[in-house]
């Protein structure tokens, strides 16, 4: 592994760590970790909700629209990450297409867990990953350097950790609350 | 927003690919779809092509807009229709003869979580816990008695008794130790409150008490055909959540399947269905004409329970700002409110107070 402060820390480096496959999650609960963790520990422990305003009913729909002349080729792995990939002349991509870039943040570290994963599981290496916005005809690149790479295994710890409080973290009301699908569960 | 769907004829569910078909026969006289009596024994008869016959109507169910049919005529089912309607996580709920709650055609769970299952059996088995929530459902079901006895009071009606025992009741809930004791607190609150349903009601109908299977007379045909709607209805808000319908805490959950509904529906009776009954019967929309009173029992005809069905419906309908949530809800999301208020006190995030009607 590379380690911080080398004049090279931007490249992350061929080489990968042992990791112990019990703190390997799904690439979902990356993306609720940075969206809430009342929403991280409910998911983990199959406690979902229909979400079913006719708002959301049309946002898929849109969804669904905007986005079927991007071939993609879908891939589960391990029974664990789905991942979407394109072909490009540059290589294997993986790409997350998503609705609004208002949670970049999320989306980004999802992507950067998918290429920490294809690097440090599956040995997969030199892949690049692309965040894509198609209503927002926007796209973003990433990729894992050395810092994210290191910085992701401390995201898994603190995943795991979550996931495994004896009892949900109580919801902290956010501006986004009102269009999760939570929304009705938490705040009633 | 997807909706409950109503059968009241006669007649039988069919399914071509995709589309599911309701078959009936015009002449509601005449041999419907589903069977026929052949020596004094009820035999199936051929339905294939029955849709084409110029004696026979159908109607197409709307499936992507249904969140659940009530079959409250005869409604017979094929086995393409079981099938497809469970893929489509859609309960078909079945009612007998006098409007009494029969059986749920039930789809697979959905939202299953081992966690969640847990706690909730957990909060059964533990004494105290089953005990506060199961007085938690008493005083919900009391204090919604108590606001449409307010209602009516402020109307004029002297009601001023009823109401000070009432609330004495609600607090002294505390004081009992035992399921069996909560039960029977609860139906001493609702005989002083179905007392007041003569001051509260047109003279055109005599109530004189509860009597069930069957009910006696039209007041309680309708208690009766409205507690099978509420319940059928109920089943559908917890279906959506990972609560087990089996598991219920004032009820015995032995008592009838599920159980859960039961208790949860204790809360909404008077606001949902009572409610249905003062205006049905005060404002003159159901008469007499609309009961069938036999040797033993009295049923809603098919026009009683079409009157009582639709403005039961437009009631789930009907929208209200929620004052926590901020955002309008239909009185039919207030009992999914409801399940999702359980599952948190399960799980430790906030205690359970039962729904009472706030405005
Ligand atoms: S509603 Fe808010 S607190 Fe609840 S899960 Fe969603 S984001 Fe988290």
């Amino acid at each position: 592994m590379v380690l911080q402060g080398q004049s090279n820390s931007t490249e992350s480096s061929d080489e990968t760590i042992e990791i112990d496959p019990e703190i390997l999650v799904g690439g979902v609960k990356v993306n609720y970790y940075f969206h809430c963790k009342t929403q991280l520990w409910l998911f983990s422990h199959y406690i979902t909700y229909e979400q079913e305003s006719d708002l959301v009913i049309a946002g898929k729909i849109l969804e669904k629209e905007s986005f079927k002349n991007i071939k993609t080729k879908n891939l589960l792995i391990d029974d664990k990450i789905s991942l979407d990939f394109v072909k490009s002349s540059g290589g294997l991509v993986v790409v997350d297409i998503k609705k609004s870039s208002k949670f970049e943040e999320a989306h980004i570290y999802q992507v950067l867990y998918y290429l920490w994963y294809l690097k440090n599981i599956k040995k997969v290496l030199k892949v690049k990953g692309i965040v894509a916005y198609p209503s927002e005809r926007k796209r973003t690149e990433v990729n894992l350097t050395a810092e994210k790479e290191s910085e992701m295994l401390r995201i898994l710890e603190e995943i795991n950790k979550i996931i495994s409080l004896p009892e949900s973290p109580k919801p902290v009301y956010k501006p986004y609350c009102k269009s999760c699908a939570y929304y009705e569960f938490c705040w009633v | 927003m997807k909706v409950n769907y109503y059968i009241l004829r006669n007649g039988k569910l069919l399914r071509k690919e995709n589309t599911v078909y309701f078959v009936f026969a015009k002449d509601e006289s005449q041999p419907q779809p589903f069977s026929a009596e052949v020596d004094g024994e009820e035999v199936e008869v051929e339905t294939e092509n029955l849709s084409e016959k110029p004696e026979y109507e159908r109607r197409i169910l709307p499936i992507e807009q249904i969140n659940s049919i009530f079959g409250i005529g005869r409604v017979s089912i094929t086995s393409g229709v079981i099938s497809f309607l469970a893929k489509q996580k859609i309960p078909v709920h079945f009612f007998g003869y006098y409007g009494h709650y029969e059986s749920t055609l039930y789809p697979h769970e959905s939202l299953l979580s081992g966690e969640m299952h847990i706690r909730q059996a957990a909060y059964y088995l533990d004494r105290m816990k089953r005990l506060k929530l199961a007085r938690k459902f008493v005083e919900g079901a009391a204090k919604n008695i108590l606001r449409n006895l307010e209602y009516y009071q402020n109307e004029g009606k002297n009601l001023n008794e009823e109401i000070i025992t009432i609330k004495n009741h609600i607090a002294n809930l505390d004081q009992y130790n035992d399921v069996s004791e909560l039960m029977a607190i609860e139906g001493t609150i609702r005989n002083i409150y179905y007392g007041t349903f003569s001051k509260i009601l047109k003279e055109t109908f005599q109530f004189e008490g509860r009597t069930k299977h069957p009910p006696e007379n039209p007041i309680n045909a309708m208690i009766s055909f409205g507690n099978s709607l509420l319940y059928g209805v109920t089943i559908n808000a917890i279906y959506h959540t990972q609560l087990d319908q089996t598991i219920s805490f004032l009820h015995e959950p032995s008592e009838r399947r599920f159980s859960l509904s039961l208790d949860i529906s204790e809360i909404f009776k008077p606001f949902l269905v009572d409610r249905t009954i003062f205006k049905l019967v005060n404002k003159d929309v159901i008469t007499e004409n609309d009961f069938v009173k036999e040797l033993n029992g009295c049923l809603l005809n098919k026009s009683g329970k079409e009157k009582f069905v639709r403005d039961f419906d437009e009631r789930l309908k009907t929208t209200i700002k929620h004052r926590e949530l901020g955002r309008n809800v239909s009185y039919e999301r207030l009992i999914y409110l409801e399940c999702l208020k359980l599952c948190k006190e399960f799980l430790s995030l906030k205690p359970y107070e039962p729904f009472v009607i706030w405005w």
